[in-house]
C-alpha cells in the first residue's frame, strides 16, 4: 500500500518537474525572442532615425524652397533688373545657390548665434564687419551713388557691405524688403553661409548658400533655425553646417578685400580699385612669390587679423582656451570712435602700434655743396655747423605688413610722415606733416596715399569711385618695400647745441576732408595714431658713432632698404651703390648680389646683371629669385633653352609665382610652343584672373588654335582691363591745378620750406 | 448741354477729388520703406508722405489704424544748424538722453510715466534735423515692451540718419 503512493508521488513530481522545465524553457525562449526583438530594433534604430532625419531634412528643404520661391516671385515683380533678367547682383559679383532672391529671414540673426557664442558676438558687434553697412562713413559715399545713378548701382558696393540686401532683392526702387538687417551688416550667417568661392576676382566673389546651422546625418544642410538642444546634441553637425575649410584661407578674404570698378558701374572701363589679396600674395608672407626682398614664415590674412586670444566670455568655438578674433582688428579707428566702442578702439590702436609693421630710419644727411652721403646715421662720424643747408633722408620700410601702406580705399585714409627739426630749446626749425587748426593735414606732407581723378582733372573727394578715370599718383609702399623721403632745411646761424630730428608715420582714419564731407566741418577731431617713429640728435659740431636703438635695423639692412627705395624711385646708379654697401657688410648675402642684378635689368643693362646673379647662385645654388632674373638675362642673350630651364626651376619651388608663369608663357610663345604657352597663361589666370599679359596672349593663342569664342572673350577682357592711354591727361590736368602737391607725383622729390633759388644759391640739389 | 459735356465735367470733378490722394500715394518716403516700417509696427501699414520741398524735406507717416500704431518721420533742413537745432531739441518735453552712433548727434526723449507710451528721437545729420515719433498702442507699454519699443525707435532713427548721410 505504501508503494503505490510513493510511485504516484514520484510520477507527480516527474510531471511537475517536466512542467517546470518546460516553463523554464518557454520562459527562456520568450526572453530570447524578446532580446532578438529588442536587438533588431536597436540594430535598425539608426537607420530608422536617419530615415526620419532625412525625411525631416527633405521636408525642411522643400518648405524653405517653397517660401523662397514665393518670396522671389514677389520681389521679382518690381525688381529693377537693370543689368539683365535674372541678374540680381551686377555690378557686384555676389552669387547665391539657386540663383534667385533669398529671403532675409532665412539668415539667422546675430542674436541667435550670440545666445551661445557670447565672445564671438561681443567681438563681432564692435567689428568693422558688423558695421559694414550702417556707418556714416560708408553711407555718405553709397548714398551719393544711389542719388546720382540709382540704387541698383549700389549692388556693386553692397555685394560686400550688405549681402543680405543684395541677395534679398532689397536694392531696387520701391523695395518691398524690410531692412531691419542693415544694422548687422555682415552678420554671422553671411560669412558662415558662404558655400564656395567663384574665383579671386573680388567684388563679392562668393557663392552664398541657404543658411543652415545644422546638417543631417548624411551631411545635408537643414535650412532654418533649430533649438539650442539640437545643436548641443550634435555639435559636429553644427560645425559642418557653419564652417568650411576655405574660411581659413586668404582666398576667402579675397572675395571682398579685392575690388574693381567694372564697366556696368562706370560706363567707362574696368579699373582696379584695390586688392589687398594680391598685395598679400606678392608679399613675403604668402611664400608664393620668389621675388620678395625678404623672407618670412607663412602668414595668412587671418594670421594677423584674426589672432587667437583667450576668451573672456563663454565661447563654444574656442579651442584650448583661445578663440580666433572676430574683431578683425586692422586700421579703422573711425568706426569704433563714432560708436563709442572703446574696447575695439583700444585694441585697434594697440594692433597698429605693436606689430613692428614699419621701420622708420633717419638714414642719412647730405650737406649742400657736398655730394657725399653721410650714412648710415649713428654709425658714421660727421660734423655739422650752424647756417648749413642739410638734406635729411628718411627711409620708411613696410617691414611686416602683408599688404601696402595704406591698403584698400587709400583715397579715404591718411597716413603720412611728420618730420620735425627742433633746436636745443625746442624751437621748431622745420616741420612737415603738421595738422592745421582746421584739422586738415599740411598739404605738402609726404603722404602714403593716392589721388584718383575724374575727367575734369578733379580729385574724386567723395569716394565717387564710378567717376574715377585716372590716378594722379599713388605713394603707397608695397609690402616689403621701402621709400626714401628727403627733407631739406637750413640750420639757423644763431643756433647752438644740438638739433633734434624726428620722423613719425602717422595715421588717421579717415582723411579730414572726407570726415568733413560726412559730418560737415563741425565734427570732433578723429584719432591720429602714431604708427612708428625715430628720433636722432644731431650735434652742431662733432658727431661720433652711437649705439643703435633696439628697434633699428642692422646697417646692412638699412643700406638694402635705401637701395630698394632708390630702385623704386628709378635712381638705378644710387641703388647699385647702396646694394654694393650691402654686400660689403654681408658678402654672404646672396640677395645683395641679386639686387644689383635686378637693378641692372631694370636699367636695361642686361650684360652687367649677369655677374651679380651668377654670384648669388654661387652662394645659393637654388635661389629662385636669382634664377628668375637670370632667366630674363638669358632671354636677352638669346639663350632660350637656358631661360626655360631657369624658369621651370623657379616654378618647381614656387608653383604659384605669377611672374614666373607669365615669363615662362612668354618663353614658350617665343619658342613657338603654343600649347605649353597656353598652359602657363591659364595657370597664371588661376593665380590672377586679371593679368593683362595672360588675356593678351591667350587671345592670340586661342585664335590660332581655332578657339574663336574663347579668343574673343580674352580679347575683350584685355581691352577693358588695359589702362586707357588717354587717362593720364586727367592726371596731368589735376597736377597742373595743384602745384602744392604735384611734386608728390615725381618719384624723386624733396620737401622743403626754402625757395628754389635759396636752395640753388646755397649749392643744394638741383 | 450735351451728354459728353457732363461726362467730361464728372471726370474732371472725380479727378480733382482723388488727385491729392494720388499725389500723396505716389511720393515715397525717402528715408524708410513701408516694409521696414511694417516690420516695426507689426503688420501692413498705410504709408503717406507729403510732397517733398525743394530741399527734399518732408514728413512720412506709417499707420496701422486699427492698432493705433503710428510712425512719423519728419525731416527739416536748417539754415544755421549750430543755432537752429536747439529749437528741435527743445521739443523734447521729457528727459533728453544722448544717443551715440546715430547721425551727427541725437537724443532719445524719455517721457514721464504719465505719457502715452510713445518714443521720440530727435537728431541731426549735417544741416538736416529729423524727428522720429513711434507709438505702438493707445497706452503706455509694460517696461519690457517699452524697452523693445525704445530699441525699435533707435533702429528706425539709425535707418533714417543713414539715409540722410
Amino acid at each position: 500500500m505504501l508503494v503505490l503512493p510513493k510511485w504516484a508521488k514520484t510520477q507527480i513530481d516527474k510531471v511537475l518537474g517536466n512542467q517546470r522545465r518546460m516553463a523554464a524553457v518557454r520562459a527562456a525562449y520568450l526572453v530570447l525572442i524578446g532580446i532578438l526583438l529588442v536587438g533588431s530594433v536597436f540594430a535598425f534604430l539608426p537607420q530608422i532615425q536617419a530615415h526620419t532625419d532625412q525625411s525631416q531634412t527633405q521636408q525642411k528643404v522643400t518648405d524653405e524652397a517653397a517660401v523662397r520661391k514665393e518670396y522671389a516671385d514677389r520681389v521679382s515683380k518690381s525688381y529693377n533688373f537693370a543689368f539683365g533678367k535674372g541678374n540680381i547682383s551686377t555690378p557686384g559679383n555676389a552669387a547665391v545657390e539657386g540663383n534667385t532672391f533669398l529671403e532675409p529671414d532665412a539668415f539667422p540673426t546675430a542674436d541667435y548665434c550670440g545666445h551661445c557664442h557670447k565672445e564671438a558676438y561681443h567681438q563681432w558687434r564692435q567689428s568693422l564687419h558688423s558695421n559694414s553697412f550702417r556707418t556714416p562713413f560708408y553711407r555718405t559715399s553709397v548714398n551719393i551713388l544711389i542719388r546720382t545713378k540709382g540704387i541698383e548701382f549700389s549692388r556693386h558696393c553692397d555685394s560686400c557691405h550688405n549681402p543680405i540686401a543684395v541677395l534679398g532683392g532689397g536694392l531696387t526702387q520701391s523695395s518691398i524688403v524690410d531692412r531691419q538687417f542693415d544694422q548687422d551688416g555682415l552678420t554671422c550667417a553671411t560669412c558662415h553661409s558662404v558655400q564656395k568661392l567663384q574665383s579671386t576676382l573680388g567684388n563679392g566673389g562668393y557663392v552664398m548658400g541657404v543658411p543652415a546651422v545644422l546638417v543631417d546625418e548624411k551631411g545635408e544642410r537643414i535650412p532654418g533655425l533649430v533649438p539650442d538642444s539640437e545643436i548641443l546634441a550634435h555639435l559636429d553637425r553644427h560645425s559642418k553646417a557653419v564652417m568650411q575649410t576655405f574660411y581659413r584661407t586668404p582666398e576667402f578674404c579675397s572675395a571682398c578685400h579685392k575690388a574693381n570698378l567694372p564697366n556696368p558701374l562706370n560706363d567707362y572701363k574696368w579699373i582696379r580699385a584695390f586688392t589687398a589679396y594680391d598685395e598679400w600674395q606678392n608679399s613675403k608672407f604668402s611664400q608664393r612669390n620668389p621675388l620678395t626682398f625678404y623672407q618670412a614664415d607663412f602668414k595668412s590674412c587671418q594670421g594677423c587679423h584674426m589672432q587667437r586670444a583667450s576668451n573672456a566670455l563663454p565661447e563654444p568655438g574656442a579651442k584650448n582656451g583661445t578663440f580666433a578674433s572676430h574683431r578683425w582688428t586692422a586700421g579703422n579707428t573711425a568706426v569704433p570712435f563714432y560708436y563709442g566702442f572703446d574696447e575695439q578702439l583700444e585694441k585697434t590702436v594697440e594692433f597698429l602700434k605693436t606689430g613692428n609693421y614699419l621701420n622708420v630710419d633717419l638714414f642719412a644727411i647730405r650737406k649742400a655743396n657736398d655730394d657725399k652721403l653721410i650714412a648710415p646715421l649713428g654709425s658714421t662720424a660727421f660734423t655739422l655747423a650752424p647756417g648749413e643747408i642739410v638734406q635729411a633722408m628718411a627711409v620708411i620700410q613696410n617691414k611686416n605688413i602683408g599688404h601696402s601702406l595704406v591698403p584698400e580705399v587709400r583715397d579715404l585714409y591718411e597716413a603720412w610722415v611728420e618730420f620735425v627739426v627742433t633746436d636745443s630749446n625746442g624751437k621748431e626749425i622745420y616741420h612737415s606733416g603738421f595738422i592745421k587748426p582746421d584739422g586738415m593735414l599740411d598739404e605738402r606732407a609726404h603722404s602714403f596715399t593716392n589721388r584718383p581723378v575724374n575727367t575734369d582733372g578733379v580729385f574724386v573727394d567723395n569716394h565717387k569711385v564710378w567717376t574715377i578715370h585716372s590716378v594722379a599718383y599713388d605713394n603707397t609702399i608695397q609690402a616689403g618695400r621701402s621709400t626714401l623721403i628727403r627733407y631739406e632745411f637750413r640750420i639757423p646761424p644763431e643756433v647752438k647745441g644740438a638739433l633734434t630730428v624726428t620722423a613719425k608715420v602717422n595715421y588717421r582714419h579717415l582723411r579730414q576732408s572726407y570726415l568733413n564731407n560726412v559730418f560737415g566741418n563741425d565734427h570732433v577731431a578723429y584719432p591720429i595714431v602714431e604708427l612708428a617713429s625715430r628720433t636722432r640728435t644731431l650735434n652742431l659740431g662733432e658727431n661720433s658713432a652711437t649705439t643703435p636703438d633696439p628697434h633699428d635695423n642692422a646697417d646692412w639692412m638699412r643700406w638694402n632698404n635705401l637701395g630698394i627705395a632708390y630702385l623704386d624711385q628709378l635712381q638705378y646708379g644710387d641703388a647699385i651703390q647702396a646694394f654694393s654697401q650691402v654686400i660689403k657688410l654681408r658678402p654672404d648675402y646672396a640677395d645683395g648680389y641679386t639686387n644689383i642684378g635686378l637693378t641692372n635689368i631694370e636699367w636695361e643693362k642686361y650684360a652687367s646683371a649677369r655677374a651679380g646673379l651668377e654670384k648669388a647662385l654661387e652662394l645659393s645654388p637654388n635661389n629662385a629669385r636669382a634664377l628668375y632674373y637670370l632667366a630674363l638675362v638669358e632671354r636677352r642673350a638669346g639663350n632660350s633653352d637656358a631661360e626655360v630651364v631657369d624658369l621651370k626651376k623657379v616654378l618647381a619651388l614656387y608653383p604659384q609665382s605669377r611672374d614666373a608663369r607669365r615669363e615662362l608663357g612668354i618663353s614658350y610663345y617665343q619658342q613657338r610652343k603654343p600649347q605649353e604657352a597656353m598652359e602657363q597663361f591659364e595657370a597664371l589666370q588661376a593665380i590672377d584672373p586679371d593679368d593683362l599679359t595672360a588675356h593678351y596672349n591667350l587671345a592670340l593663342l586661342y585664335r590660332r588654335a581655332g578657339m574663336k569664342d574663347k579668343a574673343k572673350e580674352e580679347s575683350a577682357k584685355f581691352v577693358t582691363k588695359k589702362i586707357d592711354p588717354g587717362a593720364p591727361t586727367y592726371s596731368l590736368d589735376f597736377l597742373r591745378k595743384h602745384p602744392e602737391i604735384s611734386i608728390e607725383s615725381v618719384p624723386w622729390h624733396v620737401h622743403t620750406d626754402m625757395s628754389h633759388s635759396e636752395v640753388i644759391g646755397a649749392g643744394g640739389e638741383h | 448741354m450735351s451728354k459728353k459735356y457732363w461726362i467730361v465735367l464728372v471726370a474732371i470733378l472725380v479727378g480733382a477729388f482723388f488727385s491729392p490722394t494720388l499725389l500723396l500715394s505716389e511720393v515715397q518716403c525717402p528715408w524708410l520703406n513701408a516694409a521696414t516700417a511694417a516690420g516695426v509696427l507689426g503688420g501692413n501699414v498705410q504709408a503717406s508722405t507729403l510732397p517733398l520741398t525743394l530741399q527734399g524735406d518732408t514728413t512720412c507717416d506709417f499707420k496701422r489704424a486699427e492698432h493705433l500704431a503710428v510712425l512719423t518721420i519728419t525731416v527739416h533742413t536748417m539754415a544755421l544748424p549750430s543755432k537752429d537745432f536747439s529749437t528741435y531739441l527743445a521739443q523734447c518735453a521729457g528727459t533728453a538722453v544722448r544717443l551715440r552712433g546715430i547721425g551727427n548727434e541725437a537724443i532719445q526723449c524719455v517721457s514721464s510715466s504719465s505719457s502715452n507710451g510713445g518714443e521720440q528721437i530727435i537728431g541731426r545729420v549735417r544741416e538736416r534735423a529729423f524727428i522720429i515719433d513711434l507709438k505702438k498702442g493707445p497706452t503706455k507699454q509694460s517696461t519690457t515692451n517699452q524697452s523693445v519699443l525704445s530699441d525699435e525707435a533707435r533702429n528706425i532713427a539709425e535707418q533714417v540718419a543713414g539715409a540722410l548721410f
